[in-house]
């Protein structure tokens, strides 16, 4: 065990505790909303009474129960993948989007769908991941010049993003209006008809890459201090970045891939993580993921409740309610 | 067998393909202390950059323990070398401890359990640089001295035969100063660490050091131990001031008066 200072540890436990309450009144209100309205016992009676009335059974496992599953796996991946990131880069304001990584999968999805290559289930998420890992290798490359100055990581960023959003207005242009709509609707980073495949997919890499970013808290904590500090305590300081950017683009592929473009809660959840328990890695890691995971599966809520029976997609309610609402805490706080 | 120490050998080092330091030779004597003094941009802090494979030399080398120090696996190298930059930093709400911490990272295993003996050399550093009774407030509560101490102690942690410093002195008052120069002279006696500090006070250099190293341009202008070493004639040509050189004494350390700005024909 590191010296890690006890009151960061009770803030940890405490943080950690509140979201696994929040998830689980999340996740009962969330399999009980719907056009067939369940209350907690009887979302509890479908989930574990083999004898409960088939529709309560079909609503909860098999159109709720993957929905939620992947609300959470998407919210730890994009939680994750944006503290990676903002140790790797420095910088406060990297999120899995500022490596290109949302912009190819965007990208790389409308051009699926308005081509018709999206016509199976399957390869719209697979495209999607394609896409984001292609642009995020293209940031890479371009950055290169003989190590990856994490400001320069940034700028390039955004620019393939640009380019890519850039080429998307010009497919939507010439498509079949149609299909603009459903790419539109999947740009937005809805949650609407996944499946157990789906959150399989996404969990699984959550559940590889999450122990390995806990594992490396250490490189992550000397990375954010900067190059030379590291290099001088004995990491590689390249291959190590790029190791961590590497973890961060699979993990924001994946979350891309099974919800569309959902921006914010990779940049937030790492923020509000670091302001419960501070900058250790080996803290601020585990909490964003968790943090990240309450407000997908909020969000995702939020959407089909707000405004029903009209679904709003979680991407644009996780904008809407979280991005004022981390300028509110900016501003409070004085975190720059 | 003697310690073949910290060496530059023909040393040519520059950023952005410009030289600053140019074919610089130099032995490091292990167990003292050298302190490296020139104006700003003679290319001390480039020199410490280089001794520590901090930046990779465009021509010559840096041998360490006999070995050239660029083909040294990083974490080999922060075992037996430390260096405190200029202006560390630290994200904020990082507590003393967690940061002088991070100080045994070359010593912990691939998986970096943290061990007993980890913990006995972090309190001994802290201990050290007397940071222990503010182990546990965050940093950016700390004064610029008591921070500096942070620092020192963070090298100290890494348990080194070397510690390289880039001016640890420059953005303190006298007391502080004095504080960071005997916290290392003490390391110096009670360790046996070869110490290297860039240093902007000749007064302070002369009297904590056993060894100078003066440089100007890129270059060395005279190298060896400090009483023999500090002249008026040298401060003409390394600083381009007038001074005059006294010994004091109950020291028997060197102490220069600057007089003014030295006449072009001494530059």
């Amino acid at each position: 065990m590191t010296p890690h200072p006890a009151a960061a540890r009770r803030r940890f436990v405490v943080g950690a505790a509140a979201c696994g309450v929040a998830l689980s009144l999340l996740a009962v209100a969330s399999l009980g909303a719907g056009s067939l309205p369940l209350g907690p016992g009887e979302v509890l009676r479908a989930l574990s009474d083999p004898t409960a009335p088939e529709a309560h059974r079909l609503a909860v496992g098999a159109l709720r129960g993957p929905r939620l599953a992947v609300a959470i796996g998407v919210g730890a991946a994009l939680g994750t993948s944006g503290a990676l990131l903002q140790a790797a880069t420095r910088n406060p304001l990297a999120e899995p989007g500022i490596i290109g990584v949302n912009a190819g999968a965007a990208l790389a999805a409308v051009l699926a769908i308005t081509t018709g290559a999206a016509a199976s289930a399957l390869a719209l998420p697979l495209a999607a991941f394609a896409g984001g890992l292609i642009a995020a290798l293209a940031v890479c490359g371009l950055a290169w010049q003989g190590g990856t100055a994490p400001a320069r990581l940034v700028l390039t960023g955004v620019g393939v993003a640009a380019v890519c959003s850039a080429l998307i207005t010009l497919v939507a242009v010439f498509a079949a209006i149609t299909d603009v709509q459903r790419a539109l609707a999947w740009l937005a980073g809805s949650l609407n008809a996944r499946d157990w495949g789906d959150a399989a997919a996404v969990w699984a890499q959550v559940a590889v890459a999450l122990p390995l970013a806990v594992v490396s808290a250490p490189v992550l904590d000397l990375l954010a201090r900067g190059d030379d500090a590291a290099a001088s305590l004995g990491i590689a300081v390249e291959p190590a970045r790029l190791g961590i950017v590497a973890l961060a683009v699979l993990l924001a592929a994946a979350a891309v891939a099974a919800a569309g473009a959902i921006a914010f809660v990779g940049l937030a959840a790492p923020h509000l993580a670091r302001l419960i328990v501070g900058p250790g890695a080996a803290r601020a890691v585990p909490l964003a993921a968790l943090i990240g995971a309450v407000v997908m599966a909020a969000a995702d809520l939020i959407g089909r409740r707000a405004l029903a029976p009209v679904e709003v997609p979680a991407g644009v309610v996780a904008a809407i309610l979280g991005a004022p609402y981390l300028l509110w805490l900016l501003r409070r706080t004085g975190v720059g | 067998m003697a310690d073949p120490g910290l060496e530059a050998d023909g040393l040519t080092l520059g950023y952005a393909g410009e030289a600053v330091v140019r074919a610089l030779s130099a032995r490091i004597a292990p167990g003292r202390i050298t302190a490296l003094i020139g104006p700003n941009g003679s290319g001390k802090s480039t020199l410490l950059h280089g001794l520590s494979r901090l930046i990779r030399p465009m021509g010559g080398a840096v041998l360490l323990d006999g070995a050239t120090l660029q083909d040294q696996p990083s974490r080999a190298v922060a075992r037996r070398l430390a260096v405190m930059p200029q202006r560390p930093e630290a994200p904020e709400g990082l507590t003393v401890r967690e940061l002088v911490a991070q100080g045994r990272y070359p010593h912990r295993g691939p998986l970096g359990a943290w061990t007993a003996a980890d913990g006995a050399a972090l309190e001994r550093a802290m201990a050290a640089a007397r940071v222990t009774a503010f182990a546990d407030r965050t940093l950016d509560t700390l004064s610029g001295g008591q921070r500096q101490r942070v620092w020192i102690a963070l090298a100290l942690a890494q348990d080194t035969a070397y510690l390289l410093l880039d001016e640890p002195t420059t953005f303190l008052d006298m007391a502080h100063q004095i504080e960071v120069m005997e916290t290392l002279v003490e390391a110096n006696r009670s360790r046996g660490t070869t110490i290297v500090a860039a240093l902007h006070d000749l007064n302070q250099a002369a009297r904590y050091a056993h060894d100078l190293i003066a440089m100007a341009g890129g270059a060395v202008v005279a190298h060896g131990p400090a009483p023999h070493l500090v002249t008026a004639e040298l401060i003409a040509r390394v600083f381009g001031v007038e001074a005059r050189v006294t010994l004091d004494p109950m020291l028997g350390v060197p102490v220069c008066v600057p007089l003014g700005l030295a006449r072009p024909p001494a530059r």
